[in-house]
């Protein structure tokens, strides 16, 4: 299957997303259902966790005419005299923008001119639009309602994300750093990786963040996409072995737990997950337990598990280089001939399994995929191995061909341009919420995205 | 406390309800079934809140009830021959445009949804997860519990299981019409 037919299926699959909503009669029932079933067990007297969102965000779901008021809204918002609010001019009108507006002002009680259609998360064929508190024509990415607008016009959903901003003190614009400036900002976070499966050498943009658009500091936030990041450690040398890492049956599967130190005899349970997919459920008789998941016609290893799940997992920025070393010789026959060295990705550690993240390099410069390593510290043996590099490899191009990280941070912000937000942020001194002036990436989370570090192209990982 | 339970429980149902109920749709097949299992899943989730450990993200928590649903549905259903009815034509909001391209448009989808029908349950998770819902890796592999380099592989896998039911469906030209 080539690139092209796979770029093909991956949109032909992202589009049945917006094919299919629940009908709305089960939507009603099921929620009748629910506030019963919740009436049920609450009057049991059960314990319960903290409210989910600490009074910040408010869900608001509208059919027709009922409204449902589930928390923080109503109540009556201020004008800040300090404040000026204006539409944004920048989107060509369309009647369902008009519609959202009008059910803003109708459902919400908000005056539709203080709030801007925000562009770069409304979409008007599926009818969903988004509309954002704005403050010298800019957005308040905490004050934000979301309407889905069907053909007839009625809205099916409402949410709201919501907040006062009376009395705030908003930053000027006109003191915002150059967007280009911010660019360079972002752009620095870029690194090369090669993808062996494709043999391209790309641009990775690890930044997940805001950037305040008047002092540069950086406001992280999560990121959900594979770390390649690099412990700050030596490459490890190897002397690899050649043989291929697989289960293809229990006997191969007996063999790996005894090499990775479990002692025999283990209770074996196979699990068949699948029609080309099963799972080898292994216990000790002193009561570890261990899963490894393997192709079934290839027993190449799909996942390994050790459940010392109760166990508090913690990041490990400065692993022992001679633990680390000691893993990489344990499981180094493994790797294929032309393996020189290792690098070291992340490392983590749960009670006494520390677990190693390695990429293998070419040119000194990560292969995405990995190899993670399980290793008990206590025992200094390695006690399990999953590897990825399995897909066939094509050849990589030569690192000296790469263009430079600015125009791979070109390439970047053409499709996922900065803009500048503002974003409420708790002041830790005081505890209360404060305008900060950002420059803000939508869409920076998924899909992961990367450049072709040779051709410029936009690719997905 | 029941107050802050209720407002917990919906704001929780109204944040996920969309994204479960399709994820059980493509899985089933069916609406009929992927409402009773969106219910079910639903009822779940308020009957174990108080286990509840925020150590994970109530979306990831909720999937995974999801996926236990589903796989308890496809242990029930799998010596079961499968109701397939016209369930398509009843979930599937008609839309303004030119008949013929939308007939084409609504059969190809039709195709792509039986193929996804006819993959291995794990496979068809993947796809759903990461192709259709367009969740991360890393989100999709701590849903499935499982690693992302296994979601990697089972998504390049089912893709290629995909093209290949659709190629041999449509004798190849399914994929000029793609191009649309």
């Amino acid at each position: 299957m080539d690139w092209q037919n796979e770029r093909d299926m991956l949109e032909r699959l992202a589009s049945l997303q917006k094919s299919t909503p629940p009908r709305k009669e089960f939507v009603e029932s099921l929620r009748t259902v629910l506030e019963q079933e919740t009436s049920r067990v609450g009057k049991k007297g059960r314990l319960f966790m903290n409210p989910l969102t600490a009074g910040m965000t408010a869900v608001v779901i509208a059919f027709g005419f009922g409204l449902y008021i589930m928390a923080g809204m109503g109540q009556n918002e201020l004008m800040d005299p300090q404040v000026t609010a204006t539409s944004s001019q920048q989107l060509p009108a369309h009647p369902v923008y008009e519609q959202a507006k009008k059910l803003l002002q109708e459902l919400a009680g908000r005056d539709a001119s203080q709030y801007a259609v925000n562009g770069m998360l409304s979409n008007t064929e599926t009818g969903h639009v988004v509309m954002n508190k704005t403050v010298n024509n800019i957005p308040i990415l905490e004050d934000q309602y979301t309407f889905t607008i069907d053909q007839a016009g009625r809205n099916h959903k409402k949410e709201v994300r919501t907040n006062d901003t009376t009395g705030m003190v908003f930053p000027d614009p006109k003191k915002a750093m150059p967007v280009k400036k911010a660019e360079q900002i972002f752009g620095q976070s870029a690194r090369l990786l090669y993808s062996e499966w494709e043999g391209r050498l790309q641009y990775e943009f690890p930044f997940s963040g805001d950037i305040d658009a008047i002092t540069g500091e950086i406001y992280p936030t999560e990121r959900y996409h594979p770390d390649y990041s690099l412990v700050d450690m030596p490459p490890i040398p190897v002397k690899p072995g050649g043989i291929k890492l697989v289960a293809p049956d229990i006997e191969e599967a007996d063999r790996l737990f005894r090499e990775w130190g479990f002692e025999p005899p283990f209770s074996f349970v196979i699990q068949e997950d699948s029609d080309v997919v099963h799972t080898y459920k292994m216990e000790t008789r002193t009561k570890q337990k261990i899963e490894l998941t393997v192709v079934t016609d290839t027993g190449k290893i799909l996942n390994y598990r050790y459940e010392n799940i109760h166990e508090k997992k913690e990041k490990l920025p400065h692993p022992k280089l001679e633990n680390v070393q000691e893993a990489a010789k344990q499981f180094q026959k493994y790797l294929p001939l032309d393996t020189k060295e290792l690098l070291l990705g992340s490392a983590t550690r749960k009670g006494n399994i520390e677990t190693y993240q390695f990429f293998k390099s070419h040119q000194g410069i990560p292969i995405m995929g990995g190899y993670t390593v399980h290793f008990d510290v206590d025992r200094k043996q390695v006690i399990g191995v999953n590897p990825t590099y399995t897909i066939e490899s094509k050849q990589l191009p030569d690192k000296s061909k790469a263009m430079s990280r600015e125009d791979a941070t070109n390439v970047y912000v053409t499709h996922r341009p900065l803009r500048l937000v503002y974003k409420l942020m708790e002041n830790p001194t005081t505890g209360k919420l404060e305008p900060r002036l950002v420059y803000h990436i939508y869409y920076h989370d998924t899909p992961l995205y990367m450049v072709d570090a040779l051709t410029g192209e936009w690719v997905r990982s | 406390m029941y107050e802050e339970m209720k407002h917990q429980v919906m704001t929780i149902y109204e944040r996920h309800y969309h994204d479960v109920y399709q994820f059980l749709l493509y899985f089933a097949g069916s609406q009929n079934d992927a409402e009773d299992l969106t219910q079910e899943v639903f009822l779940r989730m308020i009957r174990s809140l108080e286990r509840f450990e925020e150590r994970s993200e109530m979306k990831t928590w909720l999937f995974a009830i999801a996926k236990h649903t589903a796989m308890n549905y496809y242990r029930k259903r799998k010596w079961q021959k499968l109701l397939s009815g016209n369930w398509l034509s009843v979930v599937m909001p008609a839309s303004q445009g030119n008949p013929a391209q939308e007939a084409e448009s609504r059969e190809d989808e039709q195709e792509l949804i039986a193929a996804i029908k006819e993959l291995p349950p794990h496979y068809r998770m993947v796809v759903i997860l990461r192709g259709i819902k367009e969740y991360s890796v890393k989100e999709t592999a701590e849903i499935l519990r499982c690693s992302e380099s296994n979601v990697k592989t089972t998504m390049h896998r089912a893709l290629k299981l995909l093209h290949g039911k659709l190629s041999h469906t449509k004798k190849g030209e399914l994929y000029s019409g793609l191009a649309k």
